[in-house]
């Protein structure tokens, strides 16, 4: 089917007559009753305004009226509302849906995961199960977006009618989804095969849609002289979203990746929100931040497994905290200032949507801001607000009635009206006797019975105190019969029976074994009381409550019959018995062990009587201090410290050794969905620097070895691969907090063995290698000139000349082809390494390093003659055939020859102990140990650039250094302490504390999730003393004590 | 009597009649005379100018080493000692006055420090040259049950790798068949000789098997199995060495009674194992395969040793109460779940050596990178491991759990002359390995990287840019 589009302008005519049906009648044409008055109810018109014994009245489609004093049109029909609440219709900002048909031919852009032209309007509406299943939840409209690709195309609001003819498109065109869909692997087939590949993606698309737009101004503006625009149907598509008119709505799967997409909002100004993750409260702060609305999903992760605590390993404590904190999501968000909409989207079962809502609720979500969550926010999200999302006069009618409230355990939905028209929902059957009653026969038999038609159940009880239950209930309408054991009636076979409901009592006949007939009735008990309260009346009375928990036991069981792999959720019922235990409110970052409740401050601090390797003019000083302000080292002499001053800290460095922060140049530590975007020769697009991950537990560890920077690289799938990031080390922080914002760009590029693997693309050779590249920067130079020329015009010539298409992957070359960007050059062989010298001297470009360069030491004179770096491994070969001649005395060969060497890791365990790797230059060549502990400080400080921030210990730069409990050579020697900044990110102290709290959180946690799991265990019989298995010397671990640590750290310093 | 004072270097030592490599020389730049006085022997017998090293005649005179500081890891060690071998055999070890001995090459190490040769108790060098590249691959065998195969006699001995593991003073190595549930059986191995039977200490030292795991994995992979799946996994493989061990034991049983019983090589080769003559090397890391293990072992009266043994220390109680050894494949180790304390891996030594576990320390590093050993055991005792301990782990301790306690491991009258020269403690990365001797044959420490080193060095003073 097709939309039935319903423009803003037609609903808030609101007198208009009712839409004329367009299909033909096939025979009498029904009456379309329309209009209603919804009476005597509770009517919540907006999150915190409610009118009691309130009604509605409704007419074609819209509210008229509402109000507790309200003159009922005589041709309205009239729905009861006596215990009922109406609330404003929900509404899913954002349900994803496959789409059917991608466009492909003429105008389709070149990459599959490339289609904003798809527009939802023109799809198959959503299915009508879909529909049902939300309007049961009380949903009446929804946002539905393509949920594949990259650029995925642009949503549409729909009604979640009944009838296909009434799924009108409230707005036809809603935001633009964007997706960071990639293929994920090393060998993905297309483009893009890593989270940052994505990312390049829609920045290029972007770029690309801006310059079609400004090329077909041109043509617009006098198309003689012009090659006409290329037909770019999905650069057309995106049209208004560069131009805000259209917003944007980014579906992504983690925090990390909303703040990435925020990035990507603010460099295009788009009008945008997320479709978050249900985990955002992971990096709350810098989520909120972000200042864009967030579509939360209730999507809580599964209990995790713990039971056997070996198996239990396997849980980190980051996922049992995301699993007790995720009902707090929506609530932290609120709290700390973001806009949030909630979806039933990315839930496991839709069906527990409302139960998942309930629980938000009782983690502190308040009952206004869920309903303003479901109602007002969306509305105002998609535009709508002006027609949707309270009840108010000449608003659309849709509207959610529910018996008692929505927010209660197991809400009663019984109608949701969706543009003036009804749909029930559910409702108690008009027809029914539930509760105690008596069966008499004209035999004489009488007997109390528990009956249940509902459920179709009947129990007889016996005078000798048994009870029979009858077999094959069946109670159709008002019909009921059932069969049951001969010896109610003292008679050996079956006795069936039929009767009807009526008056209250069931009244009908019987056959027993012999045949022989009787007349029975089942009377209520509850009639034979004066009080009685007729059957068919809602009220269960005499149920028992246990029963009602028998019954419900049994619905769990028929459920999880259903689907046994789904129990996380189904247990509620017995917690919600129970008041929450309130998860932890203040939360560590990264959330997991080892996060810190507060990001460490730089502070003035003085080692005195150490040996500090300076890395810089001043040598190695023994018995030497330094002093840091403000993060920057202020001062460093030898002897007894005289200047004075107040320091927030000193330390006493008696046998102490301290160094520079040491520095990897090499490393992958912290990058999320993946290192290499390998699908093509060429991606300098990709930048490492959009997927820094911050929450890598490897980061601490590194800390632990004394690291303090790193140069995040890309892989070597690739000859040309993407830029890079150097960042600090500063644990807790963000990924912003991370960056060197001052560092000079780098990027990666690889040579050998690794780029030429792929068999179905080029390169299959070195020589292959060298030609891709040297066409690269062809490209980049003649692109270069492109542009040159088009800046070069007079303004006016300028106003009538289609630009330069803006190449993100040529710009990345034209930086390193003018210097503004320094290449890191995986290599290994002598000849590849000599051939990008010469490659680079024929561009006019100077290398920044030669990464591995194992076979450096073959031709170091003319690395050091074209004055490019060298970042080796220590002491690695053998593992591939371009490697057999590597050796451990490369890296002082180099150095002996005048080439600037670091060490480098590759690798996040060896990353943690990069001051012995230095030892090795001492061991393999002899260099002096000063010297050797160069290589994994200054001098990889010098090939990146950031030499005058770090990298020494000079007067000036920043206060990244390290204790050590001896010399850094050693390899006895362990990292104390490791200062960023003049602020503290690791302590041997602080570690051991950290590691304690871990453990306690841990064990508190295991013993929520096994109590959420089984109920709570049953108290020991006697409270006797608990032996003590604990040795007397075991540190003394607050159990259940929540509070992280680090402030308490911080006060124990001396 | 004729003495020879390799210190002034009047005759070069028995060994192929090379000419002395200067690189060697090169490569101990130290600036104390006696030092160099070592030097000068290293490069009167190195290989020079080729690519492959020449294994050592068998020792044809005495040789002392005097004046060094003697550690003997089993005794105590010896200031200004000296160490007297013949016939590759220890033969006198002391303190002051070394004793004059006819025929004699007196090695003068003043300053230096003897210590045995390091072992290496879990590799595949010789079984590996070129990790990429598959057909340089021989230490997994086709089948998840191969008790058959050894690893010594697919052992390369010109391997590459070799020397260069045994210029950081590793001498000894027990070298691992891999993959599978029964990979075979290892070897323990010289390094050094023409011929793997030369090399081959014991070339059936124990039979290998790869327990598996005993608790299904949670990392939420899409793909993974699930949980049942992985049990009755886990289910039928512990249930397949089982029956493998129970139909060994049926068939030697019928073997010996009845001599027409056909062979089969697979349960001919368990033989050893079965009568409690040779130890199972039980590849296991978590504490639920390592307890599975033991106990399989204790059921079944064999003598079983842990390897790999990452985390051990949650399985202390039955290792201790069964007297069990672990191989600790690698200190340099991630720990495995985000929660563990950074240092984990790096602590386990000294876990378990407080809680009286026999243990030894393995690289844990691929075959080219053996030489990493020392530095995992520095690292232990970094974090907390006493010195002492560590050394154990890598020369007497790893010697007793290959089962050549008796003759390796450590410098003691009667023990195979198999030991290293230095310029310090070993375990330290700084530290260089001068002389080392196998059996008493001096070995050629040159390598590979060596002679690459000293060809470029060439390069670099052709140029001018070096001077020397």
């Amino acid at each position: 089917m097709r939309w039935r589009i319903l423009s803003i302008l037609v609903v808030m005519a609101a007198a208009a007559p009712s839409l004329a049906q367009t299909a033909p009648v096939n025979g009498i044409r029904p009456a379309d009753l329309r209009t209603h008055a919804i009476i005597g109810a509770t009517v919540v018109v907006a999150p915190g305004q409610r009118i009691e014994n309130a009604s509605i009245v409704i007419r074609e489609g819209v509210i008229e009226a509402v109000g507790d004093d309200l003159d009922i049109p005589p041709e309205a029909r009239i729905w009861p509302g006596d215990g009922m609440t109406v609330y404003p219709g929900l509404i899913d900002a954002a349900l994803l849906v496959d789409v059917e048909k991608i466009p492909d031919g003429a105008g389709a852009h070149w990459n599959q995961r490339v289609h904003p032209q798809v527009q939802m309007v023109d799809q198959p509406a959503p299915d009508a199960s879909l529909r049902k299943d939300l309007r049961s939840l009380g949903f009446t409209a929804a946002a539905v977006y393509p949920s594949a690709g990259v650029l995925r195309g642009s949503g549409v609001v729909v009604a979640l009618a009944d009838e296909d003819e009434h799924v009108l498109a409230y707005r036809e065109r809603a935001a633009m989804a964007i997706g960071f869909d990639h293929g994920g692997s090393w060998s993905s087939a297309t483009y893009p095969g890593s989270l940052m590949g994505a990312i390049a993606l829609v920045r290029q698309t972007l770029y690309d849609a801006q310059w079609h737009a400004a090329c077909q101004r041109v043509w617009q503006a006098d198309p003689l002289g012009h090659e006409p625009p290329i037909r770019a149907d999905a650069l057309e598509a995106l049209g208004d979203v560069i131009r805000r008119k259209q917003p944007v709505l980014f579906d992504v799967t983690d925090e990390h990746n909303a703040q990435r997409a925020a990035r990507i909002a603010r460099e295009f100004d788009l009008d945008a929100m997320f479709l978050g993750s249900g985990v955002e409260f992971r990096r709350l702060e810098q989520v909120v931040a972000t200042g864009l609305p967030i579509i939360v999903p209730l999507r809580y992760p599964d209990r995790p497994e713990v039971s056997s605590p070996l198996e239990a390993d396997d849980v980190t404590l980051r996922e049992m905290m995301t699993w007790e904190q995720a009902p707090t999501n929506a609530r932290r968000l609120l709290d700390a200032g973001a806009t949030v909409a909630l979806t039933t989207h990315r839930l496991k079962k839709r069906s527990k949507f409302l139960s998942a809502l309930r629980k938000a609720i009782r983690y502190g979500l308040s009952e206004d801001d869920a309903l303003a969550a479901l109602t007002t926010t969306p509305a105002k999200l998609l535009g709508l607000d002006r027609i949707m999302g309270t009840i108010e006069v000449g608003k659309v009618a849709n509207l959610v009635v529910v018996e008692g409230s929505l927010f209660q355990r197991k809400p009663k939905i019984r109608d949701t009206w969706i543009n003036g028209r009804r749909h029930e929902v559910s409702k108690d059957p008009d027809l029914k006797l539930v509760g105690k009653a008596t069966l008499r026969t004209d035999r004489g038999v009488e007997a109390p019975v528990d009956i249940d038609t509902v459920k179709a159940k009947l129990t007889l009880h016996l005078p000798d105190g048994s009870k029979v239950k009858a077999k094959k209930v069946v109670f159709q309408h008002d019909r009921l019969s059932f069969v049951i054991d001969g010896r109610v009636f003292e008679i050996d076979g079956y006795v069936r029976l039929a009767g009807v409901l009526t008056e209250g009592a069931i009244v009908g006949a019987g056959v027993l074994p012999d045949g022989e007939q009787f007349a029975f009735t089942i009377t209520p008990a509850a009639e034979e009381d004066d009080e009685a309260e007729p059957a068919g009346n809602e009220n269960q009375a005499g149920a028992s409550e246990a029963e009602e928990a028998d019954d419900d036991q049994d619905d769990q069981d028929e459920e999880a019959e259903k689907d046994d792999e789904d129990n996380d959720e189904d247990e509620e019922d017995e917690e919600e018995e129970e008041a929450i235990e309130p998860p932890p409110e203040q939360l560590v970052h990264p959330l997991g062990a080892f996060g810190l409740t507060e990001h460490p401050q730089p502070r003035s601090i003085l080692i005195t009587n150490a040996t500090i390797w300076t890395c810089g003019s001043g040598g190695v000083i023994e018995n030497g201090w330094l002093a840091a302000v403000e993060g920057k080292i202020s001062a460093i002499g030898s002897g007894a410290f005289e200047l004075g001053g107040h320091y927030d800290q000193s330390i006493d460095g008696t046998g102490k050794h301290v160094t520079p922060g040491l520095i990897d140049c090499h490393s992958h530590t912290g990058v999320s969905g993946g290192i290499n975007e390998g699908t093509q020769a060429i991606t300098s697009e990709v930048r490492i620097g959009d997927v820094v991950n911050p929450d890598d537990i490897n980061w601490y560890r590194e800390l632990a070895g004394g690291l303090t920077a790193a140069n995040q690289l890309h892989g070597s799938a690739n000859p040309i691969g993407g830029q890079n990031s150097v960042v600090k080390l500063k644990w807790s922080g963000s990924a912003d907090d991370f960056r060197i914002h001052d560092a000079i760009g780098g990027i990666k590029f690889a040579l050998g063995e690794n780029v030429k693997r792929s068999r179905d693309r080029y390169p299959n050779t070195r020589m292959g290698v060298e030609a891709i590249i040297r066409d690269a920067f062809t490209a980049a130079g003649d692109y270069q000139a492109r542009w040159d020329r088009y800046r070069a015009m007079k303004e006016d010539d300028r106003a009538h000349t289609m630009p330069p298409a803006r190449d993100l992957e040529l710009d990345a070359l034209v930086e390193i082809l003018s210097g503004q960007r320094i290449v890191h050059c995986h290599s290994y062989r002598q000849d590849e390494i000599l051939m990008f010298i010469r490659l680079a001297e024929e561009f006019g470009f100077t290398i920044g390093t030669f990464q591995h360069v194992l076979e450096g030491y073959k031709v170091a004179e003319a690395i050091a003659a074209h004055g490019a770096g060298a970042s080796t491994f220590s002491d690695w070969w053998a593992y591939k055939v371009e490697v057999m001649d590597a050796i451990p005395y490369n890296g002082t060969l180099m150095h002996d020859v005048g080439v600037l060497v670091s060490f480098n890791s590759d690798s996040s365990e060896l990353a943690r102990r990069m001051n012995t790797e230095a030892a090795k230059a001492v061991r393999y060549g002899g260099l002096g140990e000063d010297e050797a502990l160069k290589f994994v400080t200054i001098n990889p400080a010098r090939q990146l650039r950031i030499d005058h921030r770090t990298g020494s210990l000079e007067v000036g730069k920043d206060a990244d250094f390290v204790i050590w409990s001896e010399s850094p050579l050693s390899s006895y020697a362990r990292c104390e302490q490791t200062w960023i900044e003049g602020a503290k990110y690791f302590d041997l102290d602080h570690d051991q504390a950290l590691r304690q709290w871990a453990e306690a959180e841990r064990q508190r946690l295991i013993q929520r999730i096994l109590k959420d799991a089984h109920g709570k265990p049953k108290p020991p019989r006697e409270p006797a003393a608990q032996p003590n298995t604990q040795p007397a010397t075991e540190p003394d671990i607050k159990r259940n004590n929540p509070d992280p640590p680090y402030s308490c750290c911080w006060s124990q310093d001396e | 009597m004729s003495i020879h004072h390799l210190a002034i270097g009047i005759h070069p030592l028995p060994g192929p009649a090379a000419p002395g490599c200067r690189l060697c020389a090169l490569l101990h730049e130290l600036p104390l005379v006696f030092v160099a006085a070592v030097a000068a022997l290293v490069a009167s017998t190195s290989a020079f100018a080729q690519s492959r090293q020449i294994p050592a005649p068998p020792q044809s005179r005495p040789i002392v080493v005097a004046g060094a500081t003697i550690h003997t890891i089993s005794g105590p060690t010896l200031a200004d000692g000296y160490v007297v071998f013949r016939e590759g055999r220890i033969t006198d070890v002391g303190q002051g006055d070394h004793p004059q001995i006819e025929n004699a090459t007196v090695i003068n190490a003043e300053g230096l420090h003897v210590y045995p040769g390091l072992i290496s108790a879990d590799t595949t060098l010789g079984l590996v040259e070129t990790q990429a590249v598959a057909v340089t691959i021989d230490h997994t065998e086709y089948g998840r049950v191969t008790p058959e195969v050894r690893a010594a006699v697919a052992i390369n001995p010109d391997s590459d790798l070799i020397p260069v593991a045994r210029a950081s003073g590793i001498l000894t190595a027990l070298v691992f068949p891999r993959g599978g549930l029964v990979s075979g059986r290892c070897s323990t191995i010289r390094l050094d000789g023409w011929t793997w039977e030369q090399m081959a200490i014991d070339a059936e030292a124990g039979l290998v098997i790869h327990w598996p795991r005993t608790e299904p994995t949670r990392r939420g992979r899409a793909d993974s199995p699930s949980e049942k799946e992985q049990r009755k996994q886990i289910k039928e493989n512990l249930e397949a060495i089982e029956r493998l061990f129970d139909d060994a034991a049926a068939y030697i049983q019928a073997r010996d009674a009845d001599p027409t019983q056909s062979t089969d090589l697979r349960f001919e080769a368990m033989r050893a194992v079965l009568g409690g003559e040779k130890p199972v090397f039980v590849r296991a890391s978590s504490p639920g395969q390592i307890e599975s293990a033991v106990a399989w072992s204790v059921r079944r009266n064999l003598r079983i040793v842990i390897v790999g043994g990452r985390e051990a220390d949650r399985a202390i109680p039955l290792l201790a109460k069964h007297n069990v050894p672990v191989v600790i494949t690698g200190v340099h180790r991630l720990p495995r779940q985000r929660h563990a304390p950074f240092d984990s891996p790096f602590t386990l030594p000294a876990k378990l050596h407080e809680a009286g576990i026999r243990f030894v320390i393995a690289s844990g590093s691929s075959p080219a990178h053996e030489r990493s050993l020392s530095q995992n055991a520095a690292t232990a005792v970094a974090f907390g491991l006493p010195r002492g301990a560590a050394l154990r782990a890598v020369t007497i301790g790893a010697a007793q759990v290959l089962g050549l306690g008796g003759s390796h491991g450590s410098i003691e009258e009667g023990k195979a002359a198999t030991l290293i020269i230095t310029t310090g403690d070993p375990l330290q990365i700084t530290t260089d390995i001068l002389v080392a001797f196998i059996d008493g044959r001096r070995i050629d420490l040159c390598n590979r990287h060596k002679t690459l080193y000293r060809k470029y060095r060439e390069k670099y003073r052709q140029l001018g840019l070096l001077s020397e």
